[in-house]
């Protein structure tokens, strides 16, 4: 056997355009756009005010200065439309830039590991495929990280292109008089609604809830100033809006259906949405309607505010619980991941892995199960992630979706009162995660919903809301839900949803399931669901008893990699039942027992 | 033929000095374009602002011609209008009384 320890990763490139140049351009142009306009006013104006010059001459001057107004409104909404792309193009290096920095922090680290592991190998003496050593396991486990990191380096690399591209065809979308021309009406619109949200910023200067220096910040600045001034981030989340207020204000004070919400979004340009909802983050940290991204940002100040109350209270207040989950709150925002539902009040956290873009193909939502609370989300985060990590083209996301309060111990478990509050914000959520994949252009990407445990009686009182689903995983779950005993009881709606379940054996929920007055029926006996096959873990133990209740999720065991497949449509092993042995029974197998069995291919 | 022109007092000089106000200000607007640079940006980004920045910089100067064109003109016309008010004038102070023949003549706006 021969193993080799991976070659070091070359740095990542610098970023050749850098934010605050491009900041730069994006207050130059929109100064000269702001300039031509006044200009182009002007000449409307005075094109209507022609009375008092009559006759042909007055007529003439007329028709030329609407001519004159009309004219400048293609030069005035391309540089609008300039300044606009400018401003989101500024807004991805800011990102980039980050994300640059996190790998190029993994890379050191990495080839730190591998530089010493060589040292290492070099001072044992022993050869590096040397089984005996383990060497060579440690070399696995090194080209494995090296190989994971080189795909995220890739990809990249593949952003800052897709960034420049964008750039590059937003400025060329608008270099003729005729495509600016087209686009008068949406630049328009989108300055009038950029308008309103400096309006906002005034209003909210004016009112003390943040101070003056705010005003002219991009979302980026603002978000980086916010972070420094957690203090600001607490005073806007207290502030609300006033129903009796003129514009965006007065709108996110009124109750916005989701389409109304969605249209105000996309009549808005990204950069002033992403800092309206920097201002207003208790309105559109949860709204249905509201793009992720948004949303996102908002929940990030939440974050901020939480965090900041957490640090406030007396030190005697300050309980073990509170400093957990001040951790959880800490650990969101370190990762920068995109928190599309928050709510203190209830514990509730839904965060996305990986990007929803028009390449996603598949979305995978995860519900935990007892015990679920803030102060253990980073479990189910890094359960959740370890799938969306593991698709390498990035075509796979997955959603930590703990979206209310869980049963706190086994007894609460017993009831459905906490699945009856779940489901439905569950349901609610997977419309919301559809139309998001729409704006993300991935209408075809496929949605699947893993429920664990009692996460199961969760997605199973979902389904009984319409849950916006195309396969649903029931993995060591509770039951189908409450009042679902057969495929009768779901709607129409769902009857087109593909169902697994996987029931590790010896694991103790197997005693709850189907018991009827708990949460439906079993699923591993539901008509129609797919019962798929336990197996193994990594190390080819086999998956069973008390432990394999959690353990399922261990990343490379046969569960983790069925729930993989189920996530993707890829193949599955379905269960075999275990046979009675003895008088009547099969022989006993001989050599390794079987543990699965039929492999089918998912559509 | 009789010619009659319907223009009121003041609106000659008012439309010049708007139409001399928006040719400064696009002047202005096409040179600051022009200095927009693509400093900071990497090749194929700054190749793309480039070619953006003089497609409206030779239309934002097409513009800055016409309304100084206009400006001009009105210019041209109010002139004219002076010039013929002083020969007109210069006509009447020929009828009036020897002793007003040297009366002073004033351009009133």
């Amino acid at each position: 056997m021969t193993a080799t320890l991976p070659a070091p990763l070359t740095p990542l490139p610098e970023l050749e355009s850098r934010a605050d140049d491009v900041g730069r351009l994006v207050t130059e142009i929109r100064r000269l756009a702001s300039d031509v306009a006044a200009v182009q006013a002007t000449a409307e104006v005075r094109s209507a005010d022609a009375a008092g010059w009559a006759g042909d001459a007055g007529e003439a001057a007329d028709h030329e200065a609407t001519r004159f107004s009309r004219a400048l409104a293609a030069p005035e909404a391309a540089l609008f439309s300039a300044a606009g792309a400018a401003e989101v193009f500024e807004l991805a290096l800011t990102t980039l830039q980050g994300e640059r920095d996190d790998l190029e922090w993994e890379r050191t680290g990495l080839n730190q590991d591998i530089s010493e592991t060589a040292a290492r190998i070099a001072a044992s003496g022993l050869a590096l495929g040397d089984v005996l050593s383990g060497n060579a396991m440690v070399a696995a486990a090194l080209r494995q990280r090296v190989g994971d990191a080189m795909r995220r380096m890739v990809a990249w690399v593949q952003r800052v292109e897709e960034a420049e591209a964008t750039f590059i065809r937003a400025l060329a979308m608008v270099d003729t008089t005729e495509e600016a021309s087209r686009a008068v009406a949406d630049v328009k619109a989108q300055e009038a609604a950029g308008q309103q949200v400096r309006d906002v910023v005034d209003d909210l200067i004016a009112a003390g809830v943040v101070p003056a220096v705010v005003r002219g910040m991009n979302a980026a600045r603002l978000r980086d100033y916010l972070t420094a001034h957690p203090e600001v981030a607490r005073r806007i989340v207290a502030n609300r809006p006033r129903p009796d207020a003129d514009g965006l204000e007065g709108l996110l004070a009124a109750g916005m259906g989701s389409a109304a919400v969605g249209k105000l979004f996309a009549s808005m340009r990204e950069s002033d949405a992403r800092v309206l909802a920097q201002l207003y983050p208790d309105e559109i940290g949860n709204r249905s309607g509201a793009p992720f991204t948004y949303r996102a940002e908002a929940n990030r100040v939440r974050i901020l505010d939480q965090i900041e109350r957490i640090d406030a209270q007396d030190a005697d207040e300050f309980s073990q619980r509170r400093a957990e989950i001040r951790r959880t709150y800490q650990s969101l925002l370190d990762r920068d991941g995109d928190v599309v539902v928050f709510d203190p009040s209830n514990g509730a956290i839904a965060e996305v892995h990986g990007r929803l873009d028009a390449g996603t193909k598949n979305v995978g939502v995860v519900v935990p199960g007892t015990f679920a609370d803030p102060t253990n989300f980073g479990d189910l985060a890094a359960r959740s992630e370890s799938f969306a990590r593991a698709q390498a083209d990035g075509s796979l996301a997955t959603v930590s979706w703990m979206g209310g309060e869980f049963p706190p111990d086994l007894v609460a478990a017993g009831s459905s009162r906490y699945a009856d509050d779940l489901g439905p914000r569950l349901a609610d959520f997977s419309r919301d995660l559809r139309q998001e994949l729409d704006l993300a252009g991935a209408s075809d990407a496929h949605t699947t919903y893993v429920g664990h445990s009692y996460g199961g009686a969760v997605v199973g009182t979902a389904e009984l809301s319409g849950l916006d689903a195309d396969r649903v995983l029931h993995l060591e779950s509770a039951g189908m839900g409450k009042g679902v005993d057969d495929p009768g009881d779901l709607p129409e709606s769902q009857w087109q949803v593909r169902r697994f379940s996987m029931t590790a054996p010896g694991d103790l929920i197997g005693s709850f399931q189907g018991v009827p007055w708990a949460h439906g029926a079993d699923p591993d006996e539901f008509d129609g669901t797919t019962h798929l096959d336990t197996g193994r873990y990594a190390d080819g133990s086999k998956v069973s008893g008390y432990a394999s209740h959690s353990r399922v999720f261990d990343p490379g065991s046969d569960p983790w990699k069925q729930t993989f497949e189920v996530m993707t449509g890829g193949t599955v092993r379905t269960h075999i039942p275990v046979l009675p042995l003895g008088p009547g029974g099969p022989p006993p197998p001989s050599g390794r027992p079987p543990v699965g069995g039929e492999l089918i291919d998912l559509p | 033929m009789a010619v009659r022109i319907e223009v009121p007092d003041g609106v000659i000089e008012s439309a010049r000095a708007q139409w001399e106000a928006a040719s400064i200000d696009l002047d202005l607007a096409w040179r600051s374009l022009h200095k927009v640079s693509a400093i900071g940006l990497s090749a194929e980004a700054g190749a793309g602002l480039v070619a953006f920045r003089e497609a409206w910089v030779d239309r934002l100067k097409a513009a800055h011609r016409r309304a100084e064109s206009h400006h001009d003109a009105l210019d041209l016309t109010d002139d004219d209008f002076t010039v013929t008010d002083m020969g007109q004038a210069h006509l009447l102070r020929g009828l009036l009384p020897w002793a007003y023949h040297a009366a002073a003549l004033r351009v009133v706006a």
